[in-house]
């Protein structure tokens, strides 16, 4: 998969968690904070869930507790990603 | 009697230690490797390790029901401890308190509707099973009620025994918990990220979550005098205990809630926060629980503050029964005199503050007044402070208790009836057909959304807060939020064993499990109207009926000025069913319960072991008419009796035999048809009889 296929994928994820319900498309930026995206705590345990299952990968729950931004899941699905090739 | 003198004379444990408490106790001193469970796979979870009761030690007992096996063994340690074996007890009039949040699931295909279940499988996959079978094995036809109210279960089971011999319903109460592993449990667990495989460290700056664990533990309570005159021999007392709602966050504690629930408990054993010497305290080891916790305690306690002990960094988190495995350490480490050390914490987090944690080193001190805390999902809180017995403490024989009269008769009090308004408020699904612009519409937390159940729980209860008037609604809230069901959440459950069975644990939504809990619908409406009191779940088709005899005598105590009690259940929950059962009506019905209004007065209750266990009957006429004398006018609603039974009682002078629809709110609606008769005075009283399958039998006497 390449960097930018996996960079939207994780963006559309990401949005169809916002508790709100589905928010129109919008471009999402890898600064923009969970919260501002209306990710809680408590969502960011249903979004990492999705993340495992989308990319078949597992993400340890310190390290899926330390995402504050769209960036660091990114970073945390691309270090998964990479550990699975390996 | 002195309001105080309810004493703890017996211990039981079937642990991850083994069976026995002198087991446990070692146990909380050593800890124990995690291992994977013996029933089912872990490999696809990111924790694997669990603490399960050794299969040597189950080996050693009678054939039954794994959940069955696990809480006999505890019960009869408990039982022989307190020299009543099972005859006296009997004799005795002995009730039963029992929590537990998972017993049943260890048949999952069966108890989430996968596979049909047999007729003879169909009681064990109820989380009152074990109560019905301990109660039947030893005779006790006292009060009965199984609890769930997530982990604070156990000790909210203690809280409601030690009120019913605080009033007389019964001298002796066996009080206990058990929870079993399932997976389906493990994998909400997992999904919340709220495990560890390895070690729970309570308090700890690198705390990840807690092992979970299984196990079943007892504790024999009992009037001071009941146990003097058998010379029964105390091992502590009970002082008294407390409960709050966050009025904060479904699944993140919060330290006010947790503050409040320990200042209710102090106030009820009229002890000064200065005088606890030490603290059990929940400590799960997630990162903001403990926190909560810790804020609580230095809230309460300042400076100076008791000793904390924390004992899942040994035993593991056993869900409903921590509470009470927390109850039965306090208990003999204070005959020993001694403290069991937070294993693992030799990094203590010190942005807790300077919590002052028991370790090995810890010298032993006199240890008692102890505070016992729990909490649980949905933000319920539930604190027991106890003592050393008081002969022990004072070298004096103790004696001469007066009785009180007052304390062995039911108290009146009266339901509140605002403006000629009725009491009661119902909602059907989940439409907001009540509309009142003094109660606003419940203030839903955006996550986790509510569930069909709590917006119709919701709403019942916002309808009926609506209708009474302004200081009495100040009062319920800060009162109690009592409910009943039968079904609890369970399609929650179910869909996560579906998930499970189709694409592993990163199927489980962590949500469901969030919502899951059998207490949960009461919490979120708690929650969502700014309810700060106990909020309770009684199990069975009578626990509404259960709810609103509690919330009578909350009131009646002084413990609330007024109080909400709530009986619901809906169809989606209900996975399996009884050939014989009616539907599930989608329900919510809501009592309200104060001492001021012109309303229907609550004249007596009286409680009987489930029925179907015992000869039932005799026992049932002479229950009522104790309660009520021979001419009074009774509904019975038998849908817990059998066709015999049922024709009998039809047969009987001024009895009328209803049979009221499944789950907790039909239950309800018997009574509040009857109250509204007596209201109008046709009759000007009248005694209410509900029955259920493997429910306890609950009467209450209306009186104009």
């Amino acid at each position: 998969m390449s960097n930018s296929a996996m960079y939207e994928r994780v963006c559309t994820i990401v949005l169809r968690h916002n508790p709100a319900g589905p928010q129109p498309a919008r471009q999402v930026a890898r600064e923009d904070t969970l919260v501002d995206l209306g990710v809680d705590s408590l969502e960011l345990l249903s979004l990492g869930a999705s993340l495992e299952r989308d990319f078949d990968i597992d993400i340890d729950d310190a390290t899926l507790a330390s995402a504050t931004s769209v960036g660091d899941l990114v970073a945390i699905v691309e270090a998964a990603l990479e550990r699975a090739e390996r | 009697m002195s309001r105080d003198d309810i004493v703890i004379t017996g211990l039981g444990s079937m642990s991850v230690f083994g069976a026995g408490v002198a087991a446990l106790w070692r146990g909380l001193h050593t800890g124990r490797p995690a291992a994977p469970p013996a029933g089912f796979d872990v490999d696809r979870y990111r924790v694997r390790g669990v603490y399960e009761v050794p299969s040597a030690a189950v080996a050693n007992l009678p054939d039954d029901d794994y959940a069955v096996r696990l809480s006999v063994a505890a019960a009869d340690e408990a039982l022989a401890q307190a020299g009543l074996p099972d005859r006296q007890a009997a004799l005795s009039g002995a009730g039963l308190a029992f929590a537990s949040t998972s017993a049943g699931w260890h048949h999952p295909a069966e108890a989430f509707g996968a596979t049909a279940p047999t007729t003879e499988l169909m009681p064990l996959l109820r989380k009152e099973w074990p109560a019905v079978a301990i109660a039947a094995r030893n005779r006790l036809t006292g009060p009965f009620a199984v609890l769930s109210s997530a982990c604070a279960s156990s000790t909210g089971a203690l809280a409601w025994a030690v009120e019913r011999i605080r009033s007389g319903d019964a001298p002796v109460m066996l009080v206990g918990a058990v929870d079993v592993l399932t997976e389906v449990v493990f994998a909400g667990f997992h999904a919340m990220r709220l495990l560890t495989g390895e070690r729970t460290r309570p308090f700890s700056l690198g705390r990840n979550g807690f092992v979970l664990a299984e196990g079943a533990a007892f504790l024999v309570l009992e009037s001071a005098r009941h146990a003097r005159y058998r010379e029964g021999r105390p091992l502590a007392t009970v002082l008294g205990w407390g409960a709050s709602a966050d009025r904060a966050h479904l699944t993140t504690p919060a330290a006010h809630g947790v503050a409040r629930s320990v200042r209710a408990a102090l106030a009820d054993a009229r002890c000064g926060a200065d005088a606890i010497r030490l603290c059990y305290a929940h400590g799960t080891a997630s990162p903001a629980g403990d926190a909560a916790e810790a804020a609580a305690l230095a809230e309460v306690f300042g400076p100076g503050r008791p000793l904390v002990t924390a004992i899942k960094a040994a035993t593991g988190h056993t869900e409903g029964a921590a509470g009470m495995f927390s109850l039965v350490a306090a208990v003999h480490g204070m005959g020993l005199g001694q403290v069991p050390p937070v294993l693992y914490a030799d990094d203590q987090d010190a942005a807790l503050g300077d919590l002052r944690l028991a370790s090995a080193a810890t010298s032993p001190a006199p240890a008692a007044p102890v505070l016992v805390h729990a909490s649980g999902f949905g933000g319920v809180n539930s604190s027991v402070v106890l003592d050393v017995p008081a002969a022990l403490a004072t070298g004096a024989s103790a004696g001469g208790d007066a009785a009180d009269p007052a304390n062995t008769q039911p108290r009146v009090l009266l339901m509140t009836n605002s403006d000629d308004r009725t009491w009661r408020a119902e909602a059907t699904g989940a439409a907001g057909a009540y509309g009142s612009a003094e109660v606003p519409d419940p203030a839903w937390p955006r996550n986790p959304p509510p569930d069909a159940q709590c917006r119709m729980l919701g709403e019942a209860v916002r309808t009926a807060l609506a209708c009474l008037d302004p200081d009495t609604r100040r009062l319920a809230r800060d009162g109690a939020l009592l409910s009943g069901t039968e079904f609890g959440a369970q399609a929650h459950h179910a869909r996560m064993y579906a998930d499970l069975a189709v694409a592993g644990p990163r199927a489980i939504e962590p949500l469901d499990f969030a919502l899951s809990t059998f207490n949960l619908p009461a919490t979120m409406a708690a929650l969502a109207l700014d309810i700060g009191g106990q909020v309770e779940t009684f199990l069975g088709a009578t626990g509404g009926v259960e709810a609103l005899a509690s919330a009578c005598h909350l009131v009646a105590t002084g413990r609330a000025d007024a109080a909400l009690a709530v009986g619901h259940d809906a169809p989606e929950n209900r996975c399996w069913q009884r050939p014989e059962e009616k539907p599930v009506p989608a329900r919510a019905t809501v009592f309200a319960v104060g001492q001021r209004g012109a309303g229907v007065r609550v004249a007596g209750v009286r409680r009987l072991a489930p029925a179907g266990t015992l000869p039932e009957l005799t026992t049932l006429r002479v229950a009522v008419e104790e309660l009520a004398g021979a001419d009074a006018s009774v509904w019975c609603d038998a849908v817990g009796l059998g066709a015999q039974e049922t024709a009998a009682v039809s047969r009987w002078p001024r009895w009328t035999v209803v049979c009221s629809e499944a789950g907790a709110a039909a239950p309800l609606d018997v009574h509040a048809s009857v109250v509204e008769r007596v209201a109008r005075g046709e009759p000007a009283e009248a005694v209410v009889v509900s029955t259920g399958w493997l429910a306890p039998t609950v009467i209450i006497r209306y009186r104009r």
